[in-house]
């Protein structure tokens, strides 16, 4: 679960972030983490006791069997485009970094950099069986690790700092402040606005989200599997933690050395990892990158061919021979790594703000209707008049949602949502749901 | 500055490890089931798993 959780974005653009004076600034990510743990709460001690007491093999067929068919396909709908979005961002920012700083010096096009990361996910993944996706995952995992912990290492010993004195430095130098409670809603940096925005990214991009459930619906009992998160949860936070230290720490090492601060946030850790320092570091930054981005890209391809062929093409219930199966599956899979290649592709024509902060932008977007579709399966027991309004609600929902981003500082004195964005356009789809159902 | 060769020879050798392993434990995977079956469900692990 940390290999999937942590990805390019956490590798590159969480350091990066530190010093980019916008939204988590300093170490004002960790106020998001502690709102991640308030969600994993919830999602362990709310949704988890509900996926186990309805012994559900997809979350979302929770949805249908409280809300009919056409939430369950809404849901899952809606989950194949979070996850196809959320992926494409994940492999854009490392295909980027190895096009700029490795393929570009070969003559080999960015597209090709793309293509040829899909297709090694293809070779490692195609032949193993579950026993093989838990040991890859886990020495990448480790190795990501191990590169950010040395990488953190080396930068202090560069600093002639001891590992104590390089937390007194970071805690000492305007990068070290964590808690910003004086500024108000209007800032994205403060307290209650990160902490609830953290609280509602935690809930629906692991709670609402079949790639991460479904590694703790593998436990055999709730309690089990409570605990899993539990650990996952505490984790996580000391990693965050680590990444943002080492943000600090390369913009510290980059003012110690008069290094220029790139314009791009996510720039400033490969910029360093293999311009400024030794080729021991930028061996582990590209290795760590790596790790960090494959972790989670094979999972994520992998759940978006599967959830397309249980939930649409009903692969259990169906009558197809397995031969039949097999290459349908291969075709849904090569489907989907095209639309990844694609995404990835256009993002590189488009792209021009820090790529974290898009990430959040779109999962508020995706991820909204899911959890309008769930609190209301949770807190209501309202049924549907007429099915096809339940999609036509949470396409509509995002739409409305973006429009009222949009004008948010125009018609609330200078207020923008943030991560919170999810919240409204959740309740848009809970309201808009509401109106068109009955007791 | 790194040399973008020695680069590309980590970046390539880090996935021959990974495929390497991947093989390896292929092997001795009493799953034996492709990885898209195995991910198929929460279930289909929980079997596996078991």
């Amino acid at each position: 679960m940390i290999g999937t959780s942590l990805s390019g974005v956490t590798f590159i653009s969480i350091p990066g972030v530190v010093g980019a004076g916008k939204g988590n600034q300093c170490f004002s990510y960790m106020q998001m983490v502690w709102g991640y743990l308030i969600g994993y709460a919830i999602i362990a001690n709310v949704l988890m006791p509900i996926y186990y007491r309805y012994q559900v093999t997809s979350i979302y067929q929770y949805l249908g069997e409280k809300l009919g068919v056409s939430a369950y396909k809404t849901g899952a709908a809606f989950f194949l485009i979070s996850r196809t979005i959320g992926a494409a961002f994940r492999m854009y920012i490392v295909a980027l970094v190895l096009y700029q700083f490795v393929f570009i010096h070969f003559h080999i096009p960015f597209w090709f950099t793309v293509l040829l990361s899909i297709f090694l996910i293809w070779v490692y993944t195609y032949r193993g069986g579950i026993k093989t996706i838990i040991i890859t995952d886990t020495f990448q995992t480790v190795c990501m690790l191990a590169s950010v912990a040395l990488t953190i290492y080396y930068l202090a010993s560069q600093m002639d700092l001891g590992i104590i004195d390089f937390f007194n430095t970071i805690f000492q130098s305007k990068y070290g402040k964590i808690f910003f409670f004086e500024s108000g809603w209007s800032d994205p940096n403060y307290f209650y606005k990160q902490v609830l925005g953290g609280m509602l990214i935690a809930l629906v991009m692991t709670g609402l989200d079949q790639d991460m459930m479904q590694k703790n619906l593998t436990c055999k009992t709730l309690r089990e599997a409570q605990i899993n998160m539990f650990s996952f949860s505490m984790l996580l936070f000391i990693v965050n933690f680590a990444f943002l230290s080492l943000g600090a720490a390369l913009y510290l090492f980059a003012a110690q050395n008069n290094i220029a601060i790139p314009e791009k946030s996510d720039a400033l850790f490969p910029m360093i990892a293999f311009n400024y320092v030794s080729g021991t570091a930028s061996i582990l930054f590209l290795l760590g990158l790596t790790a960090s981005n494959y972790a989670s890209a094979d999972s994520a391809l992998a759940s978006l061919t599967t959830s397309f062929c249980i939930d649409f093409l009903n692969f259990e219930s169906n009558d197809w021979t397995e031969k039949q199966k097999k290459r349908n599956r291969t075709l849904v899979h090569l489907g989907f790594s095209f639309l990844l290649f694609l995404i990835i592709v256009i993002f590189y024509i488009m792209n021009d703000d820090a790529v974290i902060n898009k990430v959040f932008q779109f999962a508020g977007y995706t991820y909204g209707p899911l959890l309008g579709l769930f609190a209301f399966a949770i807190f209501t027991k309202r049924k549907f008049k007429v099915n096809i309004l339940v999609p036509i609600i949470c396409c509509m929902a995002p739409f409305l949602t973006y429009f009222i981003a949009e004008h948010s500082v125009q018609w609330f004195n200078g207020f923008t949502f943030g991560n919170i964005l999810v919240a409204v356009n959740g309740l848009i789809t809970f309201l808009g749901l509401l109106i068109v159902s009955n007791k | 500055m790194i040399s973008p060769i020695i680069c590309l020879v980590f970046f390539l050798g880090y996935f021959v490890l990974l495929i390497s392993i991947g093989f390896y434990t292929s092997k001795n995977d009493d799953s034996n089931e492709s990885f898209f079956n195995a991910k198929k469900s929460s279930l289909g692990i929980l079997l596996h798993l078991e």
